[in-house]
């Protein structure tokens, strides 16, 4: 059978044209076919990923919560500020928007053995020694070595604004494992988590999100008996909600989101104004409740009875007490808890690890333990609400406009608003760092994600007569050239302070090269943090600071390490440093004598004695060794 | 040659509300998409969705309802023996009322509100709807009236 001529006719003499046409348009069609076949394809393959991702993940159990997506239909402006916080993210299932690591078929070293990320389609995996096997290997007291390996897929994500920690589900999917790196953002590399911390370098251990992340990293969080044998196949936590979302501070949302479907209620509100008695503001607090709400998380806290919490969830609710749910932790020289002691028989740690030998607070994120040792708090109206706000503030630290500055104080203190009434308060010029209130009442000394950062206890200056193992004073973290003996003499002429009897060693060494040789690894990580803070660097110069971070980028600590690193590369001629904290150690004193080169020709002037300075300005390396061998080696173990 | 017979005043009347209340609406709508040009904050930030909601649909509903009166113009002359029907008169003048207070209702809604919901003013949307849809009922009864006239006695 032959074509009719006009057809052909029409195919021929129209050109190529028509033929293009004709092909072009089955092409298309069947491109389409073909796709719509994919996607047919896919979907079930999407939906049961989804569904594993859920089942792995704690459930939801609302219990009078409704989630953050209840919120948004009324309060479309504060839904959106919120969702632009950290807060947010702080916990996600991994997705595609949640992680921010390259899962790129990379191995990572760690300490017994290879590890991989991969990313296969949405899913993100990974291969590790098998968390479960390490578990049961260090209950039994054996070597964390040579493990099985396992492939696990990564179900959710923890941090999204320093660092990013990733979890697995276990075997049976009752818990929560993480994964050994994590993520530094802001550097853009895999670390193993160890190296995140402050602690003492003794290799690795598996963290489970069920037992602690849980309390604050969602919102209602109910551990369940993760821990236990039970049926297989889902989590046995349960949250409200992941991450820290609306009801985490305005308590939970049913009766509220209930009651104002009604629009007469709605508008009857509107009009009347005021408190609404079905949902918490926490603006309208009075301070106190208002700090601990905050407090919930930020805070150095134990739960009064932890049986029940694991079981029932916190019984804290926005608005209320937080005391009968969960006990803040004072130090034993401020408070008399007798339950403390209990509490340090199952973790002997736990004090030393949150709080300074004074009491302070010196880990970053319990805030309200340094807020209500503050005079402030304690005779005042202060509360975190003074200075921070949740909705519209830079993510970054969440301050209120002009929070970041003297404003921040001279709302309650306005006699010391003006630059003569500063100056004269200070005794530093009324333009530089030392008349900024925070830099002496709020000094950077809580230490926490690899940085230092300020202390939350508004407090008066003063000198510990210990230099070791003591929270270094805010005279001497930006004079770090002075000694402890020079800071107590001003104090004393200034302020009419008491001098504390410092031991003579300690009147000849500049307190910021003894803490940084010869202090704690806390002391150390806050020094090599302040050797790159710029008013320290103006006040006591930059020059000195490099040969004694160079001996920092050889500390026992990762995180030393870490800062004294980062600290150099902010400092003039340091910058472009090959060093890498967590690389061979060999490579590592290569740096740190690149370092020392380059500071011998930077033509460094000065030539103080309490700099370990001889007269013609090299440092005088007998003294030097006598203040490493004098180093406070106690085990520092800061519980982030 | 013919002469055209001048329109009926109610023709008119539909036909100026028709085009003033599109011009009108066309001028606002101008207005909004100057505020996105400019953007504007109290226009576009997520504090502002439920102005800017209001607002849209006040420009929506000031823009039908003068095709609305531009329809009934068309209807009204199309079929000449509404004019002297007395509920086409009322479904004229409920119109108009809806004409209003529709979009005066969305747009004071919008200029005064509360978080997500809309201002006080909202409450005339409600009356206007519910005018609007008398107007059609009422229209669509007196054109069925006149399509089919009732059959005339015969002795």
């Amino acid at each position: 059978m032959t074509p009719p001529q006009s057809v052909l006719r029409g195919l021929t003499s129209g050109g190529g044209v028509g033929l293009a046409g004709l092909v072009t348009v089955v092409l298309a069609l069947g491109l389409l076919l073909l796709s719509s076949a994919a996607r047919i394809d896919r979907w079930p393959a999407e939906a049961s990923s989804r569904a594993d991702l859920q089942a792995a993940t704690p459930k939801l159990r609302r219990d009078g919560f409704v989630g953050s997506d209840a919120c948004v239909a009324c309060h479309p402006g504060e839904h959106a500020s919120w969702a632009a916080t950290y807060h947010r993210t702080m916990t996600q299932r991994a997705s595609e928007t949640a992680v921010l690591a390259p899962f790129d078929g990379r191995e990572l070293v760690g300490v017994d053995g290879l590890y991989r990320v991969e990313r296969r389609g949405e899913e993100f995996w990974v291969r590790m020694v098998d968390p479960e096997w390490k578990l049961a290997a260090s209950e039994a007291g054996e070597a964390l070595s040579a493990g099985p390996e396992v492939w696990r897929r990564v179900v959710m994500t923890t941090g999204s604004h320093h660092l990013q920690v990733y979890w697995v589900a276990s075997a049976d999917q009752r818990r929560l494992l993480a994964f050994p790196f994590s993520y530094l953002i802001a550097d853009q590399r895999w670390v193993a988590n160890e190296s995140t911390l402050l602690r003492p370098p003794e290799g690795d251990a598996v963290y489970t999100w069920n037992q602690v992340c849980i309390q604050c990293h969602a919102v209602s969080g109910i551990p369940g008996d993760f821990d236990e044998a039970g049926p297989a196949g889902a989590s046995t936590s349960a949250v409200a909600e992941l991450g820290i979302a609306c009801e985490a501070c305005h308590g939970p949302g049913e009766a509220h989101t209930t009651r104002h479907r009604d629009p007469t209620a709605r508008y009857g509100q509107h009009i009347a104004g005021g408190a609404d008695p079905t949902i918490v503001n926490p603006a309208r607090l009075p301070h106190d409740r208002a700090s601990e709400l905050c407090g919930q998380c930020h805070s150095a806290a134990v739960f009064a009875d932890e049986n029940a919490w694991r079981q029932q969830g916190p019984s804290f609710r926005p608005g209320g007490l937080l005391d009968p749910d969960l006990q803040v932790v004072r130090h034993p020289l401020r408070a008399d808890q007798p339950w403390l002691d209990e509490l340090l028989l199952q973790d002997p740690g736990f004090v030393e690890g949150r709080l300074w030998g004074d009491g302070t607070i010196r880990v970053v994120g319990r805030e309200l333990s340094g807020l209500l040792e503050s005079p402030c708090y304690q005779r005042g109206e202060l509360s975190c609400l003074s200075c921070h706000q949740l909705h519209g503030a830079d993510p970054d630290d969440q301050l209120a406009p002009k929070m970041d500055a003297d404003a921040a104080c001279t709302g309650c203190h306005p006699s010391l608003a003006t630059a003569e009434a500063t100056s004269a308060h200070s005794h530093h010029r009324a333009d530089s760092a030392g008349s900024r209130c925070m830099n002496c009442h709020m000094p950077n000394t809580t230490y926490g994600l690899l940085g230092a950062s300020r202390s939350h206890e508004i407090a008066v200056p003063e000198v510990d007569a210990q230099l070791q193992g003591a929270r270094p004073n805010a005279c001497n973290l930006c004079h770090l050239d002075q000694t402890l003996g020079w800071t107590a003499e001003h104090l004393r002429r200034w302020y009419g302070a008491e001098t504390p009897t410092i031991e003579a060693e300690h009147r000849e060494v500049a307190a910021g090269l003894a803490w940084a040789v010869a202090g704690d690894a806390n002391q150390r990580a806050l020094i090599a943090w302040h050797m790159g803070w710029e008013p320290a660097l103006v006040a006591s110069g930059d020059r000195w600071v490099a040969p004694i971070l160079a001996l920092l980028l050889e500390d026992p600590y990762d995180a030393v390490r870490y800062i004294a690193g980062s600290s150099l590369a902010r400092l003039p001629g340091y910058a472009g440093l090959d060093y890498d904290y967590v690389g061979p150690p060999a490579s590592r004193a290569a740096t740190a004598d690149e370092v020392r080169r380059r500071w011998r020709s930077g033509g460094d002037a000065r030539r103080d004695p309490q700099l370990l300075r001889d007269p013609s300005g090299e440092l005088r390396q007998a003294a030097l060794a006598d203040l490493l061998a004098d180093r406070d080696l106690r085990p520092i173990d800061v519980r982030e | 040659m013919t002469t055209e017979s001048k329109p009926d005043p109610r023709i008119r009347h539909h036909l100026s509300v028709g085009w003033a209340t599109i011009a009108l609406a066309a001028l606002f709508g101008l207005g909004l998409e100057a505020m996105h040009g400019l953007k504007l904050a109290s226009y576009l930030d997520l504090d502002a969705a439920t102005r800017r909601h209001m607002w849209t649909l006040a420009h929506a509903h000031g823009t039908l309802l003068g095709i609305l009166h531009l329809g009934v113009a068309l209807t009204l002359r199309t079929a000449p023996e509404l004019l002297g029907d007395p509920s086409a008169r009322l479904a004229g003048r409920l119109l108009l009322a809806a004409t209003v207070l529709m979009p005066a209702g969305f747009f004071l809604g919008g200029a005064w509100y509360y978080a997500g919901d809309p201002g006080l003013g909202i409450l005339l949307v409600p009356v206007g709807g519910f005018a609007l849809i008398a107007a059609l009922v009422l229209l669509a009864l007196a054109s069925r009236r006149a399509a089919c006239p009732p059959p005339s006695r015969t002795t």
